[in-house]
């Protein structure tokens, strides 16, 4: 009874935004659109070419699909710094059962055993042992990247070319990126799994006090973290068929950058929203993509991409709450 | 205020964005005939070939030698008239997706610094007839090179003999009276250059333990980054500093050559190291850096095989470059000042006139091993 109280109480207050808070979550959005004008202007319209948009799909596929499923633990506040490491070490098992039977289901199941007990591995022992999420994320991509050095025997490891045909096809891709989007949207703003995760981040005491069993719906969002992770960790090898010790490196800081590019909070809370991450990661590679195609180096990338960055910060992020009470 | 602040950096954002915006880019798309290319003589006799563009892939651009590589590239193709884009990546994910938009940008040929996740990139090059030359990074797994094998498009890999530079440096060590090594291992495990010397070490000492009845006691370690010379000095300095008698890096690290570091090793521990551009000044300052150095000729070697094939002069190679540049030490900072002078401070170390002779293999190799320590300091290192 509680619980049905107290999740009401909850999508109530979330209907309660003012116009400020609405524009400053359509300014990630407003931003994604100015930079595809800006940059199909530039271009000379090669960038809104379809090889070029189909190629954008492609590379920001594993960024979108990692980043829906990180918001969920984003939402209540914890910051995952496993999320590289646990994809490599899956793409690797995933790898060596492929080249085993060949079988890509079998190769997807292992990918999903790994992130999904990899991920439950931090939420029970954030849970269940109190102790924060971030140092025991640490330790998990500490230890996963110790496994995948010993693994890696021969430096890499190779998907089989019958299961990347039968994998990596443009149609399955947005048959699945949009299955993913849907799911992850129902889940986030319209079941209690996305508003008390949202709620946690804003503040897990008050929760906790209204009879919610915080731990069970952190468990879940670890849970949903983990299988899309498995997804985009799966494509991720069929996309570059070789698997090594630099896969998937810097997975962590591009969802967080991708989370934030796309205007949502760091620290989660209420305000949290499923487009941030969506909106961040095609932004991402939208700018990478139409530096490149405007022939700026590198060099300059970087700044802008800093520049864009803070741009973002300044007109999106409030000063943060220092009440006991979320805003 | 914040939204002000951020109203100007967006201004300044657009400014800086016009302004690095290219006048060619909605032009040419890449040529399918590589002799179809315009290398039409001017007046002056030079080459102009304005209608190139070339991309440069480097795996960082906060590591001495993929910028110099990167830089120097850049000042060849400004010799020549080339619009040259430079794309850090690193990783096989990355160098894929810097590719695929380097591709869909235009190019006409694409550097490559890494051969990590060839057997994703390749097969796109070819199927697209973009050529590549892979500098500073071999193809050493069996899938790389069975990506490579066929490939028309893989105009060669270049590097150095890895062997010769580590023997090089190992035997430095002994013949000052060395016994005991710290050893810069590099961490990671991709087979590339820097695995292959790590492998090369190891091997080199076990072999000359096995004659030398096991003269050599070696003290391996890593920094916390493969190029982290700071990270693993220190804890080697602080474990084995009272009976090393010398350290052996065969990464480069020049950047993290900490002058308070080197200065603890001053007279106690000699410092051997592989480097291909930055000439470390903190660590000559010590009087503690003997320096193997190997030059410039990466970039020089990597322009002109994609110039030749760009303009329907390509090279015959067997995709296999091997440069044997000359080994030289420098262990002072006197003859450090001398070389930046007269080799690594131009622009490029070679001029334009000097790199149109580069037209078969055989000058290609001949330039590599002409530049000489005391070639480079009397000027007459393109004299060949």
């Amino acid at each position: 009874m509680k619980n049905n109280v107290s999740t009401v109480e909850l999508k109530k207050s979330k209907g309660k935004s003012d116009g400020k808070h609405d524009l400053a979550r359509l300014i990630p959005f407003i931003g994604l659109i100015g930079s595809i004008v800006f940059f199909s202007i530039a271009t000379g319209g090669r960038f809104l070419q379809a090889d070029n948009i189909t190629m954008l799909l492609s590379q920001s596929f594993v960024l979108i699909i990692t980043a829906l499923g990180s918001t969920f633990i984003y939402a209540h506040g914890a910051i995952d710094v496993s999320l590289g490491s646990v994809s490599m070490l899956s793409c690797i098992l995933a790898c060596m059962v492929a080249q085993t039977t060949n079988n890509g289901v079998l190769s997807f199941a292992t990918c999903l055993v790994v992130c999904v007990l990899a991920a439950l591995l931090i939420g029970v022992i954030a849970c269940k042992l109190n102790i924060r999420p971030f140092p025991a994320a640490l330790s998990l991509s500490f230890i996963c990247q110790g496994i995948s050095g010993e693994l890696l025997t021969t430096g890499q490891i190779i998907m089989p070319k019958a299961i990347i045909e039968a994998v990596y096809q443009p149609w399955i891709m947005i048959v699945v990126l949009v299955v993913s989007f849907v799911v992850c949207y129902i889940l986030f703003e319209h079941t209690k799994v996305g508003h008390i995760n949202k709620a946690m981040g804003g503040n897990e005491t008050t929760v906790k006090l209204s009879g919610i069993n915080t731990d069970k719906y952190k468990l879940i969002a670890y849970t949903i973290r983990g299988v899309m992770l498995a997804i985009a960790s799966f494509f991720l090898i069929c996309r570059v068929a070789v698997v090594n010790t630099s896969t998937s490196s810097g997975l962590h800081i591009d969802v967080m950058l991708a989370v934030v590019l796309g205007g949502m909070s760091i620290r989660g809370g209420p305000k949290s929203n499923i487009f941030a991450p969506l909106i961040g990661a095609i932004t991402t590679y939208v700018l990478n993509n139409g530096f490149i195609l405007m022939g700026v180096d590198a060099y300059y990338v970087q700044f802008f991409k800093g520049i864009i960055f803070l741009i973002v910060i300044l007109l999106v992020f409030e000063k943060e709450r220092s009440g006991p009470l979320p805003d | 205020m914040k939204k002000i602040v951020a109203l100007i950096l967006a201004s300044l954002l657009m400014i800086q964005l016009c302004a690095c915006g290219s006048p060619t880019m909605t032009g040419s798309a890449a040529p399918s005939d590589p002799a179809a290319v315009s290398s039409e003589p001017s007046g002056n006799g030079e080459v102009m070939n304005s209608d190139l563009h070339l991309g440069c892939i480097v795996f960082s651009l906060s590591d001495a030698v993929p910028v110099y590589q990167a830089k120097t590239l850049q000042a060849y193709c400004d010799m020549f008239g080339i619009k040259l884009t430079v794309v850090a990546a690193s990783g096989a994910e990355e160098n894929l997706e810097a590719v695929e938009n380097l591709l869909a940008a235009g190019v006409d040929g694409i550097f490559i610094h890494t051969s990590t996740g060839v057997e994703s990139w390749m097969p796109l090059l070819e199927e697209r007839g973009v050529p590549i030359v892979l500098g500073n990074g071999l193809v050493t797994s069996e899938s790389g090179l069975a990506a490579i094998e066929n490939a028309s498009m893989f105009l060669g890999q270049i590097n150095y003999d890895d062997y010769a530079v580590v023997e090089t440096l190992i035997m430095a060590a002994v013949e000052s009276g060395a016994t005991n090594i710290g050893f810069n291992s590099p961490s990671q495990v991709t087979p590339n250059s820097l695995g292959d010397r790590k492998r090369f070490f190891l091997e080199i000492v076990e072999k000359y333990n096995a004659e030398n009845n096991n003269a050599l006691t070696i003290y391996e370690g890593t920094g916390n980054a493969t190029y982290d010379f700071a990270g693993f000095a220190s804890s080697m300095i602080a474990s084995h500093g009272n009976i090393l008698d010398c350290i052996i890096t065969v990464t480069t690290g020049d950047s993290t050559y900490q002058p308070l570091l080197l200065a603890e090793m001053e007279g106690k521990i000699d410092l051997y190291a592989a480097t291909v551009t930055d000439m470390a000044s903190a660590a000559f300052e010590s009087n503690t850096l003997k320096l193997y150095c190997a030059g410039c000729e990466y970039a020089a070697a990597e322009f002109m095989i994609m110039y030749n094939y760009l303009t329907g002069n390509p090279l015959k190679t067997d995709g296999y470059i091997t440069l044997t540049a000359a080994p030289f030490f420098i262990d002072s900072l006197e003859n450090q000042l001398l070389l930046e002078e007269n080799y690594y401070a131009k622009d490029a170390p070679y001029p334009k006139e000097f790199l149109l002779t580069i037209d078969s293999l055989e000058r290609l190799e001949a330039m590599a091993s002409a530049a000489t320590f005391e070639r480079i300091m009397d000027g007459t290192f393109t004299d060949i």
